[in-house]
């Protein structure tokens, strides 16, 4: 069966946790409808997820709640995996950097064990080509969730999608 | 949220009715933990087999939940989906939960030694 000729799902959502809830589903659906494997699938949902958390907490910290769609998000299937373009109008990262994500220490006693800090370690995790940019007043984020490891070998065994058929430039 | 919640021996089962754990619901979800579980005697089992997703909020409020436990009292998992169990070991969380395969497993196993 050739791989759906439907490549792109664009989203627009207010900037509140309930917004993003919402999408989390909706993306799900659309993702499976463009034919994403499970294992990207998985890894692209973690991924939306604690991108659009931090815009959330972070860029509109502060902020009071809106249904005003404040966030876009574009998600594009590509041959090596899955493209995500995220753009914002909340405030720009600190120093015009990406976090460094870095995992937090879970070696103590349990009442010392983090309940947060794993955003961005498990954003950089699993994706690639991590860029941000700010443009004017508004934050641009992309990057790519590739598809797992050994999956790309097994599916081009398995079931070659013609050319002109994936949809892909 | 909704969770089921029965006492099967000496262990407390709570199993939320959750699709989906994240920023939205961990709040809600760690503040009814804390009443599920007031009264459990040792070991509480959550148990995830409904739970397709958890995020990186969902996870810090299942670490919040077991932290909020009293003195005897222990936290471990069950059932965990392949999102979820990702997620976990990507963390490394995976290294401080006891996890059982399913809700069967979790309660044919003795009693922790320590």
């Amino acid at each position: 069966m050739p791989a759906s000729v439907v490549t792109n799902a664009s989203f627009h959502l207010g900037a509140t946790p309930e917004a993003v809830h919402d999408l989390l589903s909706m993306a799900r659906a659309n993702l499976q409808f463009m034919d994403v494997e499970p294992d990207l699938l998985g890894n692209a949902e973690v991924v939306i997820a604690e991108v659009l958390n931090n815009i959330v907490e972070h860029a509109y910290a502060g902020a009071a709640p809106t249904n005003k769609a404040e966030i876009q998000v574009d998600l594009m299937r590509r041959k090596r995996g899955l493209a995500m373009l995220v753009l914002d109008h909340g405030r720009p990262m600190p120093n015009l950097q990406l976090p460094q994500g870095s995992l937090p220490n879970a070696d103590g006693p349990v009442e010392d064990l983090p309940e947060g800090g794993f955003g961005w370690f498990i954003i950089r995790e699993l994706s690639r080509g991590l860029q941000y940019r700010r443009i004017g007043n508004v934050n641009r984020l992309r990057l790519l969730i590739p598809k797992p490891a050994g999956e790309e070998e097994l599916e081009a065994g398995a079931m070659p999608i013609p050319f002109g058929m994936n949809g892909s430039a | 949220m909704e969770f089921g919640s029965e006492r099967v021996g000496e262990v407390q089962v709570v199993t939320p009715h959750e699709d989906r754990l994240d920023a939205a619901v961990a709040i809600k979800f760690k503040d009814q933990m804390r009443g599920l579980t007031a009264d459990a005697p040792g070991r509480i089992v959550l148990d995830m087999a409904q739970v397709g997703f958890v995020d990186s909020s969902g996870l810090g409020a299942i670490v919040g939940a077991m932290k909020q436990l009293g003195p005897g009292q222990q936290l471990e998992l069950a059932s965990l989906t392949p999102n979820v169990e990702k997620v976990f070991r990507l963390t490394r969380m995976d290294r401080v939960f006891r996890i059982h395969a399913n809700r069967d497993a979790a309660l044919t196993i003795a009693s922790p030694a320590e």
